[in-house]
């Protein structure tokens, strides 16, 4: 344990200093100015709950840059290791493959949950300002699944890592599996789930297959536990179920992490490590 | 302390390494030598246990295969290119360094001692190729192991770092620790190399003594200043080729021979170039052939 503590500690001061993590906060700085007081106060006169529409802002801008941030950072994690010769001399020190990949999941996963802490701290001021007490546990419970999302992402960046030969190809793997899960499974698979199956229950437990779709259910059902955004299609069933639907994402998702880290750690196994 | 056995490597179907056995006592330091792709880096790594073999490496008895955290407690590694961060520096890396060899290191005394002190706090893609190769030579042996494997180490290195090295292979040597040390040019180590080892192809084609290898090797080239009257001399009598005015070349047979009969005809001014490991492969060859 004392190996990935010493090697998830270097990852993650390494990922602090990575670039992209500090755009990454930056992002959320950017968010917390447009919710300013008088955006906020521009909502209310045009008669829209504010509170709900700044958390709704916070979660969409998460479902977009969680899952890019963690692969940003994770697919260039090993194979740029193999690149600068660094994993050549680490694993000729008494290191073993578990105790890397782990050093780095673990590493890489503080680094963004420390920049998202970040983030969300920034454009937590109309938490405090805004929200009554009851609500700033929703708050903290986004946060939560914020991480969960980054956690899946982090083990498949890993995997792709594990996987490219180059630190380009690795990025460009990534980018396209973003761009899959964030926008190509929204428009194509889903429209594709719902016309096949014409049942809401089934389709909602399918979409779940996808990571940021299980996410984004749990991340509304935070600010919305009554589901009332589905509407009156199919309403019934879905809302009495959602439990279910919410139950099968999360276990979806931590299954995906194990089995994307199991995958690269197999892999890393399997092949020659440099 | 080192055993290897029947070590056979792969890459796809390319085989790198083709039965290698050969073994170290303590104490004992030996240079591997062979052409660029002999398969000298692909050996030294998998004794260090970074890339996978078939057959058996043993450090201390431990077999690198079944218990690699052991073994590699025991064994210090140089790289041939010392890695290039910019997000990690000296002092970090050292500090990780200790932790994961579960050792406790006054890291001010040991940076002094590299004349790295002043670089402790900067990223290691700030350091010049010299002071990187210090900093990774420092972390090769401060665990103290007892088997040390170097990937051409005089990479890059100044006199200083030079002294260094060679100031700690001795002690280290004297202390009953092993080495085994790739190497392009043997006039590096032969001061201390108790044995050498040349690969090439993937395969072991000796392994002895220094002063065996050298033993009648045969050519050495002897590059003359002649001067006025004696350049014809040494064309006619010594069999040498003009290169330019006044300077002749010989491929000695027999460099004794050679070098008194230049003495005595008057040469004062030469430079006797060292075996080339082309000509110490061809003649190990021919001696392999039978020739």
């Amino acid at each position: 344990m004392r190996t990935v503590y010493s090697l998830a500690r270097e990852e993650f001061l390494s990922g602090l200093r990575n670039r992209w993590i500090l755009v990454y906060s930056l992002s959320y700085l950017l968010l917390a100015i447009a919710i300013s007081p008088f955006s906020l106060a521009g909502l209310n006169i045009l008669g829209m709950k504010a509170v709900g529409k700044v958390l709704s802002a916070l979660i969409n801008i998460s479902l977009y840059l969680v899952p890019l941030i963690s692969l940003i950072t994770s697919t260039v994690a090993i194979v740029g290791d193999r690149e600068t010769r660094y994993l050549e001399w680490l694993m000729s020190n008494p290191v073993s493959e578990r105790a890397y990949l782990l050093g780095k999941f673990i590493g890489l996963f503080l680094s963004i949950t420390v920049a998202t802490l970040l983030g969300f701290g920034v454009a937590s001021w109309f938490v405090i300002l805004f929200l009554p007490p009851e609500d700033v546990s929703k708050y903290f419970l986004l946060i939560s699944v914020a991480l969960l999302l980054s956690a899946v992402y982090v083990a498949m960046g890993l995997l792709i890592s594990v996987l490219s030969r180059t630190r380009y190809h690795a990025l460009g793997t990534g980018f396209l599996i973003w761009f899959f899960t964030v926008f190509v499974f929204d428009l194509f698979v889903m429209s594709f789930l719902l016309s096949l199956l014409n049942d809401p229950l089934l389709a909602s437990i399918a979409a779940t297959l996808n990571p940021i779709q299980g996410i984004r259910l749990n991340m509304i059902s935070v600010i919305d536990p009554e589901m009332t955004f589905l509407g009156f299609t199919g309403i019934g069933e879905l809302r009495e179920n959602v439990w279910l639907v919410l139950g099968t994402s999360q276990a979806v998702v931590i299954g995906y992490t194990i089995l994307f880290a199991g995958l690269a750690y197999l892999q890393l196994r399997r092949q020659d490590v440099i | 302390m080192l055993e290897v056995r029947g070590v056979n490597k792969f890459f796809g179907d390319y085989q790198v390494l083709k039965d290698i056995s050969f073994s170290l006592g303590p104490g004992e330091a030996a240079v591997l030598l062979g052409r660029n792709g002999a398969g000298k880096t692909t050996l030294l790594r998998c004794i260090a246990g970074i890339l996978r073999y078939e057959g058996e490496v043993l450090v201390e008895g431990i077999d690198m295969a079944r218990e690699p955290i052991e073994a590699k407690k025991r064994i210090g590694y140089l790289p041939q290119v010392p890695p290039v961060r910019s997000d990690v520096t000296g002092y970090e890396l050292f500090n990780m360094y200790t932790e994961l060899h579960g050792i406790d290191l006054d890291a001010d005394e040991w940076f002094e001692r590299f004349a790295l002190h002043d670089a402790m706090d900067l990223y290691i893609d700030e350091y010049s190729g010299g002071m990187r190769q210090r900093l990774f030579l420092m972390m090769t042996i401060a665990h103290d192991p007892s088997l040390v494997l170097m990937d051409e180490p005089m990479n890059n290195l100044d006199s200083l770092g030079k002294k260094l090295l060679i100031d700690i292979i001795n002690e280290m040597k004297g202390r009953g620790k092993s080495f085994l040390i790739s190497v392009h040019r043997v006039s590096d180590f032969i001061a201390y190399a108790d044995e050498i080892l040349v690969v090439d192809d993937g395969r072991l084609l000796f392994k002895g003594p220094v002063t065996r290898l050298f033993e009648g090797l045969g050519i050495s080239r002897i590059f003359i200043y002649a001067p006025d009257g004696l350049e014809r001399r040494m064309v006619e009598e010594v069999g040498g080729e003009r290169i330019g005015e006044n300077r002749v070349v010989v491929e000695a047979e027999n460099i004794h021979e050679t070098v008194i009969r230049l003495v005595e005809m008057g040469v004062r001014s030469f430079f006797i170039e060292e075996p080339g490991i082309d000509v110490i492969i061809r003649r190990l060859r021919r001696d392999e052939d039978g020739l």
